[in-house]
């Protein structure tokens, strides 16, 4: 054991108080640009569509399909020959039973669709990250088991976060494992969380400013930075606290890190038939009230969402986007089956997606 | 319900603050005072509420004179009732807190401009479990209120906030903070601290371990983070387990907010578990937008074609109309048994509410009150909502 630790004491190197300009992979705050950085990772690449980009990032409110819609664009991916990466955060999988899986964790599962899934929650990434850094395993643990450590980072703020992106973009990086996929779709938190997620980097720079951890968190927040890296989808229903809230988190997206954005609006309902003929149904005397009262539920229901449309489409173009081309719907199912309805989600979506890059 | 507090609990997306508000009017409505506390309201209900979302203030949400709304029967009013509302703001309960138990007033300006701190404080993730709970503390210890309800924020776990206290607790232990202490203010007895024989090996190999990775000055603002804390960290732990205390006292009950949807029902029952494992009190259930839709109780699109006649367009718009209403009649009906198999698993002594679903958003306040007027209603359709087989029809009051 006392060998283990005084290699690891000669591998740390660094002694208290030494210059920080010693450290390994600097970068200081003037270091090399964002832009630099992330070109230095992709070289000339230049995306032929949409999704043709290492990190696609699925979000939007709470309860609108997010999750949905993330799977029916990794599906998409498959069709159009390339194998990517279905990414969830947190520590439960949403779509284990879906898929017919037992426990998804760290390590990717095929999937029925023809994508692997994974769910990557913070504390796994960070052992993963600790355990590369530290390299050897008794040392990883003595990390971990300590309680100081333990209590640290239950509490450090952006922590989690931080080693979910690591882990993301570490392929690319070249830090790490190697990565066996090089397109991943990932399945956010909602808006506020996901923002969160997303200014992680930047707030543990405020913090540290050397060191691996410093350099990592850089470069992490240069490819969210590229538009060549990554792209956020964003899901949305057509009804109002929902519009309101993604033209909200679009604005803040855009503003912050300049990604490229797609809209999906989701579950729409559109009347089974024109207003014109409804109305002339519903004005027939053969039909009895209930009836009527359906009719005319499906017509309000229509209205409020043509309501919705336009105020979403007002509103990107108040933020410089062009809703004819970015924005895509998906009608309701009803009661069809959910692989079912992630398969023709996906034929949606292609009609939409392959017209933009 | 005679509980002084209530924590609304429940998925994304589902209703939740408008819920916490709707309880509060109800509240009112019966003549007692209650503060409502949400973390992030929409625009739209924030301004219902009288609230101003750049500020934490209390206050009064404006309540409705009986000659202006008709619908609202004269014996619903109570004069004493009053309702309030508040934003919770994170930065500044942080900072409230710190300046109210930091009696140092060097120590605090020390710890406002600490990184860490000022990380701690601002993140989504760090401060608004730990900032919602110290708010309902103060207010219910403060008794200016009847009822105090707590709309929890939207984390990733519905549940996660509830562990905020545990997991400051376990940081703020003296066993861990007093290898932090700084007897003196010489920025070099970091240096001796992590080669000294003060800490044991494995947390100083750790502290260094850290430091290969963070960096000498984030080791430095840790150490600083913690020696400043320290003196508030009684308070703190104190403070942790009287929130802990609240939660799980017959005063509180929690009220578990979902909707109509298989996903959302799935999460409320493993939420109910976890609840129940905990020893939370689970009061209430509210089932929001339970009617999604008006299904007339049976459409006979044969007798209707054939009455048409041989108007053919006419009929032509019947079909795709029947067909429309096949396809949401077998959605429905799906949902239905997903909702009996929750309503049997639930809890019988929790109370069942089922809310329908409004075709237009809430606009104002007088959608507010007339939400929370249907209240008991729907206390009554929950009852009834706990048959073997679900029912066709969904027009019941």
């Amino acid at each position: 054991m006392s060998n283990q630790v005084k290699s690891l004491e000669k591998n740390l190197g660094m002694n208290v108080g030494a210059n920080p300009a010693q450290a390994a992979d600097l970068g200081g705050a003037t270091g090399p640009s964002f832009s630099g950085r992330a070109a230095d990772f992709l070289g000339a690449h230049q995306p032929q569509d949409f999704l043709d980009r290492p990190y696609v990032l699925v979000s939007g409110k709470g309860g609108v399909g997010k999750s949905f819609v993330a799977a029916a664009l990794a599906a998409l991916q498959v069709d159009l020959g390339r194998s990517p990466l279905l990414v969830e955060t947190g520590d439960r999988s949403y779509f284990q039973e879906l898929m017919g899986l037992t426990e998804v964790h760290q390590q990717p599962q095929r999937t029925p669709l023809g994508f692997d899934l994974v769910c990557w929650s913070g504390e796994g990434c960070l052992r993963e990250y600790v355990l590369h850094l530290l390299k050897l395993e008794k040392i990883y643990r003595m990390f971990f088991e300590n309680r100081v450590m333990r209590a640290l980072v239950n509490v450090a703020p952006g922590l989690n976060e931080i080693a979910i992106l690591g882990k993301l973009t570490s392929g690319l990086r070249r830090v790490g494992p190697r990565m066996a996929h090089q397109r991943m779709v990932v399945d956010m938190p909602a808006t506020g969380h996901a923002l969160a997620m997303l200014r992680a980097p930047l707030g543990l720079l405020e913090a540290v400013q050397v060191g691996p951890m410093a350099s990592n968190s850089r470069d992490v927040h240069a490819l969210l930075r590229e538009p060549r890296a990554t792209a956020m989808v964003v899901v949305t229903l057509l009804e109002e606290l929902p519009v309101t809230e993604t033209l909200e988190f679009v604005a803040a997206v855009k503003r912050e890190f300049a990604m490229p954005i797609f809209i999906v609006a989701n579950r729409t309902q559109a009347a089974p038939a024109p207003q014109p003929e409804l109305r002339s149904l519903i004005a027939s005397e053969s039909l009895n009230e209930d009836v009527r009262e359906f009719i005319r539920g499906m017509m309000a229901r229509d209205q409020s969402e043509a309501h919705a449309r336009q105020a979403l489409h007002e509103g990107l173009r108040q933020l410089g986007l062009e809703p004819e081309t970015c924005v895509a719907e998906i009608p309701r199912y009803w009661a069809a089956p959910p692989l079912d309805m992630i398969r023709r989600a996906k034929e949606e979506l292609r009609k939409s997606l392959m017209t933009s890059s | 319900m005679n509980r002084r507090v209530l924590v609304a609990v429940g998925s994304g997306g589902v209703g939740k603050t408008t819920m916490a508000a709707a309880l509060g009017v109800r509240a009112r409505q019966l003549g007692r005072r209650a503060l409502v506390l949400t973390v992030d309201p929409a625009k739209r209900l924030a301004t219902a509420m009288g609230l101003d979302l750049s500020n934490d203030e209390v206050r009064v949400v404006r309540r409705i004179e009986r000659d202006t709304t008709a619908s609202l029967g004269a014996a619903d009013f109570s004069p004493a009732g009053e309702v309030y509302a508040a934003v919770i703001d994170s930065k500044k309960t942080f900072d409230d807190f710190v300046r109210r138990y930091a009696k140092d007033k060097d120590l605090i300006e020390r710890l406002m401009r600490n990184q860490l701190y000022r990380q701690l404080s601002t993140t989504l993730a760090g401060s608004q479990e730990f900032t919602a709970l110290e708010r309902l503390l103060a207010a219910s210890e403060a008794k200016d209120y009847d009822l105090v309800i707590l709309d929890t924020p939207p984390t990733q776990h519905a549940l996660d906030f509830l562990s905020a206290p545990d997991r400051i607790r376990s940081l703020f232990q003296d066993s861990i903070t007093k290898w932090f202490m700084n007897p003196t203010e010489n920025k070099s007895w970091v240096g001796s601290l992590l080669s000294g024989e003060l800490l044991a090996r494995g947390t100083r190999l750790a502290l260094r371990s850290l430091e290969a990775l963070t960096g000498a000055k984030f080791i430095e603002e840790l150490i600083d983070f913690f020696a400043s804390v320290r003196s508030i960290q009684g308070q703190l732990r104190d403070r942790s387990e009287a929130v802990q205390k609240l939660l799980l006292s017959r005063d509180t009950g929690f009220v578990l907010v979902t909707s109509f949807d298989e996903a959302k029902l799935t999460e409320a029952q493993h939420l109910q578990g976890e609840l129940r494992n905990r020893g939370y009190r689970l009061e209430v259930c509210i089932l929001n937008r339970a009617f999604p839709e008006i299904l007339p109780e049976a459409l006979d699109f044969e007798k209707i074609s054939a009455s048409l006649g041989e108007n053919t367009p006419l009929r032509a718009t019947a079909q795709k109309v029947a067909a429309a209403y096949e396809l949401r009649y077998r959605d429905h009906q799906q949902r239905f048994a997903a909702l009996a198999s929750f309503a049997q698993r639930l809890d019988p002594k929790v109370v069942l509410l089922r809310v329908p679903e409004y075709r237009q958003d809430l606009y104002g306040i007088e959608d507010l009150e007339a939400l929370a007027e249907s209240l008991p209603q729907s206390a009554k359709a929950g009852a009834q909502g706990r048959p073997a087989a679900p029912p066709r029809s969904t027009t019941e009051a």
